[in-house]
């Protein structure tokens, strides 16, 4: 039997960026940075609201929290399976380790550490009982800028150009900054303003992606969700792929979309790498070019 | 206050450095007003390449002393504030780090080795040099010093402002004639030295015009080519720093100006930097600065500054191979073949094993009593770093020192309760691995 779980949706990740340390509190010489009254970044990737700082003004285009989207079992999607709308999490405080280029550099750095959870009360795995430096199979292979692969984002988050999403957002902000009495609030709308003006660079970051592919042969956790999964199926390693993407640096949120499979070819993970999914609905098609990343 | 008397005292032997009486500066040599020799221009190109090696990290030092952190609180107003003024003050140092790279490469093309020795702080420019370069902490006065340092020639020096208790030196005491007055003439001096001796005198070494990206930022190092190419150079060091006259409205003296107004504008009674202190210093009685800095008394914080100062020798080290434009070997290990993954570590060393090591230092004191104030990094260099002429022992010096920084690292840590010291510890030991294992390829 193989069991085929696609997930997407919207996660945060609140980090300094190159040239400040990985580990900046407030960001100083990058391109993110805290606001007044948030507290300091912790490079945390964040699938779930608990935890994250979402700065407001962002709904409805961004909304974090990542679910299981569709259920294949044997290739069959099965639309009213009971895991279809449940929490998809990597557990553990996962974080980009790049280090500035030290461990891995812009576009390929990987999640560390890696252990996916899903539903409540929850099932999943992690990559390996034990990871260390350079993290070979956990990196990223690279941005991603085809017109494909931008395409794919563009249908995945709904939103065709930020920099609209961005003109709207201002207006929000202009309207909270004029209305609230918080101090704190209000220098942080304006400061957000100032920042989406002053960095349309950005904006053209937001259809890149990073595609991640990886089997997952460490400790199980939880119960096999499906009654026709093998104890063999379960325990033989368990293949996980997803991109990330539509990073929107305002809100310090971005897009993720995978599929992981169990059972019967889920080994196959590793042989994937450098494959993103493609039989999600999010799926993204073959990765047709590969770049290096912009010096920060 | 910590030990703030003088790092030199009086009647102590020399210990070589750059020895001379009070008032005598490191960066002193004998440039004449007009250049007619390759050597004389070589002399001027090592002070300029001094001077802004310097510079670079006066600006680091004092940028990193502003408060910023959750534990010092501030309102949302001058927490967003102060971060611009920090964010202005590095970009300023990025920029100074170009100016070096240029500086570099016109010593190369001139046939001269580069040069990244320079003089400990604190020092006057010159001999009788009516201001200084010291490390000091965010404050009217080393606004004002950073001011007078890119005042362009004609402007009027603004008038001196008064300096709290730790000022440790009186510009207006030094009062001899000086070689310059203002950094514009050095440069107009090495400009006309290159046209007084004209094309024949470059001799461009392979690959100075390929790799021309240096520094933090994407920001390029103009190719040095030709005769054209080299003054273009020049004329955009002086432009940065001083300013066109017809728009001044970015250069570096411009922007020093609207910090010191911004600064005078701020709630009366706030400060916005740590209480650190001037020239933090590791010797206590080297006479290599015949002014006087501040003796890190503290034990534990003396060899936090200390490892501070060997990760900034691997630096130099790492960037004199980077600028030595040789031919590049085809076997041997990764960091002798490489020349991006040298450049890419010398960025990395500075992002991420000397800004935290310098916060670190923030937070430690600089005496046995906080209360005499906190220290910094001090960027000394007791022995001149130079560039073996072998490579095979480039590679084992490198190595050697970052084994030895790593396990530094380590053991401060744990005796200092420093978590962010093994951080930077498992950062050299990774660097290490990259340059020599060539681990990240192998990823």
């Amino acid at each position: 039997m193989r069991l085929e779980l696609d997930f997407a949706g919207w996660f945060q990740v609140r980090l300094a960026t190159n040239p400040d340390p990985h580990d900046e509190p407030r960001g100083v010489s990058g391109y993110t940075w805290t606001l007044p009254g948030e507290p300091d970044f912790d490079r945390v990737i964040r699938f779930q609201p608990l935890g994250a700082t979402e700065r407001v003004g962002c709904a409805p285009e961004v909304s974090i929290g990542v679910t299981v989207r569709q259920v294949r079992v044997d290739d069959a999607a099965v639309e009213s399976h009971p895991l279809v709308g449940v929490p998809v999490d990597f557990a553990d405080q996962p974080v980009f380790e790049g280090r500035n280029g030290i461990v891995a550099g812009n576009g390929v750095e990987p999640v560390v550490p890696l252990r996916i959870q899903i539903g409540v009360p929850p099932f999943g795995r992690a990559y390996s009982d034990e990871d260390a430096f350079p993290y070979t199979e956990l990196r990223a292979t690279g941005i991603e800028w085809s017109q494909e692969s931008r395409a794919a984002v563009r249908a995945a988050t709904g939103i065709d150009d930020l920099g609209e999403v961005w003109r709207i957002r201002k207006a929000r902000l202009a309207a909270i900054a004029a209305s609230t009495q918080d101090e704190i609030l209000r220098a942080g709308c304006r400061w957000r303003i100032d920042y989406m003006d002053a960095h349309t660079d950005l904006v053209g970051d937001f259809t890149i992606r990073m595609n991640y592919a990886m089997a997952l042969r460490g400790a199980i956790e939880g119960a096999p969700p499906e009654a026709g999964l093998s104890a063999e199926d379960w325990t033989a390693p368990w293949s996980l792929s997803f991109w990330m993407g539509g990073w929107d640096f305002d809100s310090l949120c971005a897009f993720v979309s995978g599929t992981l499979t169990i059972g019967e070819r889920g080994s196959q993970g590793h042989r994937l790498r450098h494959t993103p999914p493609v039989s999600s609905s999010f799926a993204c098609p073959p990765q047709t070019q590969q770049q290096e990343g912009p010096e920060e | 206050m910590a030990d703030t008397t003088a790092v030199r005292h009086p009647g102590a032997p020399a210990l070589g450095g750059y020895p001379g009486g009070p008032g005598v500066s490191g960066f002193a040599r004998r440039i004449p007003a007009v250049i007619t020799t390759r050597a004389q221009l070589i002399d001027a190109l090592s002070v300029a390449a001094s001077i802004e090696h310097a510079i670079l990290l006066q600006y680091l030092f004092t940028a990193w002393t502003l408060k910023n952190r959750s534990d010092e609180p501030l309102s949302p107003q001058l927490e967003l504030t102060l971060r611009r003024w920090q964010q202005e003050m590095l970009r300023v140092s990025h920029e100074e780090m170009i100016h070096l790279g240029i500086i570099t490469n016109l010593l190369n093309v001139v046939g001269a080795a580069p040069v990244l020795h320079r003089p400990n702080f604190p020092q006057a420019i010159s001999p009788g040099s009516p201001y200084t370069m010291g490390l000091t902490r965010w404050d009217d006065h080393t606004l004002w010093r950073y001011v007078r340092m890119e005042l362009p020639q004609g402007e009027p020096l603004p008038q001196e402002p008064p300096r709290g208790p730790r000022r440790l030196y009186s510009a207006s005491d030094l009062t001899n004639p000086v070689e310059f007055d203002y950094l514009g003439e050095l440069y107009d001096i090495i400009r006309a030295g290159f046209e007084t001796l004209g094309a024949e005198t470059l001799m461009v070494p392979e690959g100075v015009d390929r790799d021309t990206r240096w520094g933090l930022t994407v920001r390029p190092i103009p190719a040095v080519v030709d005769l054209p190419s080299a003054l273009s150079a020049l004329d955009l060091v002086v432009e940065q720093g001083e300013g066109a006259p017809e728009n001044r409205a970015d250069s570096h003296y411009e922007r020093f100006r609207r910090l010191r107004r911004e600064l005078a504008d701020l709630p009366a009674g706030f400060d916005p930097a740590r209480p650190v202190v001037d020239n933090p210093r590791t010797w206590a009685d080297h006479g290599d600065s015949a002014l006087p800095g501040t003796y890190l008394s503290n034990e534990l914080t003396r060899r936090v500054a200390t490892a501070a100062n060997d990760g900034y020798r691997v630096l130099l080290l790492l960037m004199l191979q980077m600028f030595s434009y040789e031919p590049v070997p085809e076997q041997g290990p990764l960091m002798l073949r490489d020349r991006g993954l040298v450049k890419e570590t010398a960025k990395q060393i500075m992002t991420s094993v000397l800004r935290p090591m310098a916060e670190v230092l923030n937070g430690l004191p600089a005496g046995d009593d906080p209360a005499q104030g906190m220290a910094g990094i001090p960027f000394e260099i007791y022995e001149e770093v130079r560039l073996p002429p072998r490579r095979e022992p480039r590679v084992t010096i490198v190595t050697e020192s970052l084994v030895s920084l790593e396990r530094d690292c380590r053991e401060l840590a744990a005796e200092a309760g420093v978590d962010r010291l093994s951080v930077v510890a498992d950062h050299l030991g990774w660097i290490r691995r990259n340059l020599t294992d060539g681990a990240l390829d192998a990823a």
